[in-house]
């Protein structure tokens, strides 16, 4: 029962670590992205609330990812891990 | 001494820490609560804790999940970190260290009578993962859903929502209460505290749902060793939640708070993988006399 108990944790940490270690890498990329053109989407998904985009800019984001008067509705890429809202409403 | 001979160093220590175990969970508020002046917010911490209180160190797991189903994102560093609690302690953190715990325990000390819960009640923590954290986030992609965790759990009310009433209260000006369904359920649990021992962690709590799962196959698990076991009850008589650590000593129910541990005979112990016991318990006849046929 132990020796199975053993296995089982050990595969459990080690799936756990993966997704960690996959999630980190995926949000240190956002955090640096490589190319300049992944930079100007970067500041793109983070500024659309406040500033209106640069025509350059607006290529970057798809048509559906932004509904017009509701900047919080802003959905990043699919998978692309990005930072949670800060607090619950209450 | 040769009743206690078996017992492992790690069973030692968590029989000393034992009897201070509603202290150890409030020096765990030192961590929970901003001790070095920073928010870590995009990391989880394995306990039940809003992180829209005003002193959250951590993120609340739960509230992680049910706003990446939102926003129909993979959540990959929470749910990582929850896998690896889970897969090295599984519910240790609940009855150790979990903020919204010690308060359940705290109330518990008042000396009101306690009733016990049905055993099944347990699994309906179950039915509030799936259903307030998983489906309602993810189907309506919305965070004002009047059943989406947030806009229910009675922890935010406590840990964010009473903080910011009172500092707008005192500010003077209008206050935003919570929505009546939250407050209604808040009221609930802070009368069902008092007669009930742990009522949210036992029957509502989705992030001990998440963690029992792992109890089962934990790094860190409670061992039964007929052998040192006399059947005297004792151990069921010791744990609060109504729970038969003999027949299961890591059941989904449990919240490792380890008081069956107390048991003088030491037949239940805590134990690791790396503490491979030699045989195995569940095949070994017992070889106490009071209870050899």
């Amino acid at each position: 029962m132990e020796k199975h108990r053993t296995g089982a944790s050990v595969i459990l940490i080690a799936i756990g670590a993966a997704l960690l270690l996959y999630g980190l890498s995926l949000r240190a990329e956002v955090a640096a992205p490589s190319d300049e053109q992944s930079q100007i989407q970067g500041q793109v998904l983070v500024e659309v609330p406040s500033t209106p985009e640069p025509p350059a800019a607006q290529g970057t984001v798809a048509k559906d990812e932004v509904k017009q008067g509701e900047p919080s509705q802003v959905k990043p890429p699919a998978k692309e891990a990005t930072k949670v809202p800060a607090t619950c409403p209450t | 001494m040769a009743i206690a001979a078996h017992k492992t160093r790690l069973a030692g220590v968590f029989a000393k820490l034992q009897p201070y175990r509603l202290w150890i969970q409030t020096a765990f508020l030192a961590v929970w609560l901003l001790p070095i002046g920073t928010r870590l917010h995009g990391i989880c911490a394995p306990v039940f804790h809003c992180y829209g209180c005003p002193l959250a160190t951590f993120g609340c797991p739960i509230g992680m999940l049910a706003h990446a189903g939102a926003l129909h994102l993979i959540p990959f560093v929470t749910i990582g970190l929850l896998v690896l609690f889970g897969a090295f302690v599984g519910s240790l953190f609940c009855g150790w260290a979990c903020p919204f715990g010690w308060l359940q325990d705290l109330a518990a000390k008042i000396p009101t009578p306690k009733f016990e819960l049905p055993r099944w009640m347990g699994h309906f923590r179950f039915v509030v993962l799936v259903v307030t954290v998983l489906a309602i986030p993810y189907f309506f992609r919305s965070v004002e859903h009047p059943l989406f965790i947030c806009m229910v759990c009675p922890a935010g009310a406590l840990e964010a929502g009473l903080p910011s009433v009172v500092k707008q209260a005192a500010a003077g000006q209008q206050i935003d209460w919570p929505n009546t369904l939250k407050l209604t359920i808040t009221g609930l649990f802070l009368v069902a505290i008092l007669f009930f021992r742990r009522p949210w962690c036992r029957v509502l709590c989705p992030l001990g749902a998440i963690l029992s799962v792992f109890n089962k196959s934990s790094a860190f698990f409670l061992r039964f060793d007929a052998n040192h076991c006399t059947e005297c009850g004792r151990c069921s008589k010791l744990c609060k939640y109504n729970i038969e650590p003999e027949k299961s000593p890591n059941d989904l129910r449990c919240i490792r708070c380890l008081e069956c541990t107390r048991c003088c005979l030491g037949a239940l112990t805590p134990a690791t993988i790396l503490h491979r016991q030699k045989g195995s318990p569940a095949a070994t006849p017992p070889a106490n006399p009071r209870i050899s046929p």
